[in-house]
C-alpha cells in the first residue's frame, strides 16, 4: 500500500505509545481483538494508557493487515500526519543542542536507530540528505516512534545548511581532544563511502571517534551515538565543574 | 529466503480467509471511504487461525464470528506464503483464501469495518490488499485450480515483485 507522503504508519505498541507522548497527531489507531496492548500500556506507559483507550478501534485481522502490512505482533498500529516544522534543523541559527545530518544513509533501520539515539541524547534535530526519506515505516519502527520526539526532516538541497559544520571523519583530529560547538551541525557520511568531499570542504572541523587499531569502522547510528553522548557527557562535566 | 530459520522449523503466523458468495456478489470488509489512510481497501473475511486450530475450521469460525452467516461449498482457493524481512520479523504468514456459497444467516453489523456485497467485476476494480490483488482473478473462477504463491516483502512494506513466485495446481 504505497503511503501518502504526509502521513507515517506507526506499527507496534512502542511506536505508537512514543507518537502519542511526543505529540503527534493520530488519524487513526487500531487493534486487533487479541492485542496485546492494554498490559503493556499498563506496564510501560500508564501517562498514555486513557488517551490510547480512547482512540483505539478495534478492527477484524484483515483491516489491521492493511494498516500494518506486516502484521506488528503487538496488534496495534496507528497512522499519524507528518509534522511540519517552521525551522528544519538544518537551518536553525540558534542551535542549542547539536543536529545531525545523515548525507546519503542506505538503511532504513540505521536511520531509525540514528533518530532514536538523537532523541535520548537531546539532539536538536535530525536532518536526512539522499534517497532514502526517513519518514518512511522502517525507519519509524526503527526508532520506536521517537521521530516525534524532535525535527525530522529530508534534505533536498545542501546549499543552504545554517551553522558550523562539524563533519565526522576517520582522518579528523580526535574528537575527545575538542569542545564540541552545540550549534555544531554533525555531518555523518555512509555507512561505506563516509562524507562527501563537497561536505567535507564546507566542514569548520573534521573529528574522528578514537578506536583501538585495527578497528576499521562503526555502524552509521554508533558513531551517531558515540558523538552525541560525548557532547551530552562533556557539556554536564563541564556545567558541574564551572558550577562547583 | 527461506521460510525456515532453523531446520525444519517453520515460524508462521497462519490466517484463513473466505470470499462468502451469493447470488454472483461476494461478502468482503471494505475500509470507510472517509479514512485518511487507504480508504475503501476491500479485504475477504477472517482471520488468525488458533492455537492447534485447523485452516478451514478455523475460516468457518471467522466466516461465524464477524458475519453471523453459515457457509456452505468452502473451497480452497489460493495458498500464500507473506515472507517478512528480518530483522523487524521473525515469523511469516501463510494465508489460505477459500470461496464458500451462503447458506443461512443475516449479516451482523460490526464496529470492525463495514461488511458490503459486491460483484466479481466490482471487486477486480476495487482496492485490494496487495498480496490479495495477484491472485483475485483465481480466487473468484472457480473453474481455476488452487493456487500456491509466494510473495516477499521489503522493508518498505511493498512486494517485492522480481521475488514473486506463484504455482497452479489442478
Amino acid at each position: 500500500m504505497m503511503m501518502d507522503p504526509d502521513l507515517v504508519q506507526l506499527d507496534g505498541f512502542h511506536a505508537v505509545k512514543h507518537a502519542l507522548r511526543f505529540g503527534a497527531e493520530l488519524l487513526e489507531v487500531v487493534a486487533v481483538a487479541d492485542s496485546d496492548w492494554p498490559r503493556l500500556a499498563a506496564e510501560l506507559a500508564p501517562d498514555v494508557i486513557d488517551e490510547l483507550a480512547a482512540r483505539v478501534r478495534p478492527v477484524a485481522e484483515a483491516e489491521f493487515r492493511v494498516v500494518s502490512p506486516q502484521r506488528h505482533p503487538t496488534g496495534i498500529a496507528a497512522i499519524a500526519r507528518r509534522p511540519r516544522y517552521a525551522v528544519a534543523p538544518e537551518h536553525d541559527a540558534h542551535r542549542r543542542a547539536p543536529a545531525v545530518l545523515l548525507e546519503n544513509p542506505r538503511r532504513l533501520g540505521n536511520v531509525g536507530a540514528v533518530v532514536r539515539v538523537a532523541a535520548a541524547a537531546g539532539a536538536s534535530g535530525v536532518a536526512v540528505f539522499g534517497e532514502v526519506d526517513p519518514w518512511q515505516a522502517a525507519a519509524v519502527r526503527g526508532s520506536a516512534g521517537l521521530h516525534f520526539a524532535l525535527p525530522v526532516t529530508r534534505v533536498l538541497d545542501l546549499n543552504d545548511l545554517v551553522g558550523p559544520l562539524v563533519v565526522m571523519d576517520p582522518e579528523g583530529e580526535p574528537i575527545d581532544s575538542v569542545t564540541l560547538d552545540p550549534a555544531a551541525l554533525l555531518v555523518f557520511g555512509t555507512e561505506r563511502e563516509g562524507v562527501s568531499h563537497q561536505l567535507k570542504q564546507r566542514a569548520v572541523q573534521l573529528l574522528a571517534l578514537p578506536m583501538r587499531a585495527g578497528v576499521s569502522s562503526l555502524n552509521l547510528a554508533t558513531s551517531v551515538a558515540a558523538t552525541l553522548y560525548y557532547w551530552r557527557l562533556s557539556s554536564s562535566m563541564s556545567e558541574r565543574s564551572s558550577g562547583s | 529466503m527461506a521460510i525456515t530459520t532453523e531446520p525444519d522449523i517453520h515460524r508462521l503466523v497462519m490466517c484463513a480467509n473466505v470470499f462468502i458468495r451469493k447470488n454472483d456478489k461476494y461478502l468482503v470488509l471494505k475500509r470507510s471511504p472517509s479514512k485518511r489512510f487507504a480508504p475503501n481497501v476491500i479485504h475477504p473475511v477472517g482471520g488468525k487461525v488458533d492455537l492447534d486450530e485447523d485452516p478451514y475450521t478455523a475460516a468457518l469460525r471467522e466466516v461465524h464470528e464477524e458475519t453471523g452467516l453459515t457457509v456452505k461449498n468452502m473451497r480452497l482457493e489460493a495458498v500464500i506464503n507473506e515472507l517478512l524481512p528480518p530483522p523487524d520479523h521473525n515469523y511469516n504468514w501463510l494465508i489460505f483464501h477459500f470461496s464458500a456459497d451462503y447458506e443461512s444467516g443475516d449479516v451482523l453489523s460490526t464496529e470492525e469495518g463495514e461488511l458490503v456485497w459486491l460483484g466479481a467485476d466490482e471487486i477486480m476494480a476495487a482496492k485490494l490488499f496487495q498480496s490479495v490483488r495477484p491472485l483475485i482473478g483465481n480466487i473468484l473462477d472457480p473453474q481455476i485450480g488452487t493456487m500456491f504463491a509466494t510473495f516477499e516483502y521489503d522493508r518498505s512494506d511493498e512486494i517485492d515483485e522480481s521475488k514473486t513466485v506463484i504455482h497452479m495446481c489442478a
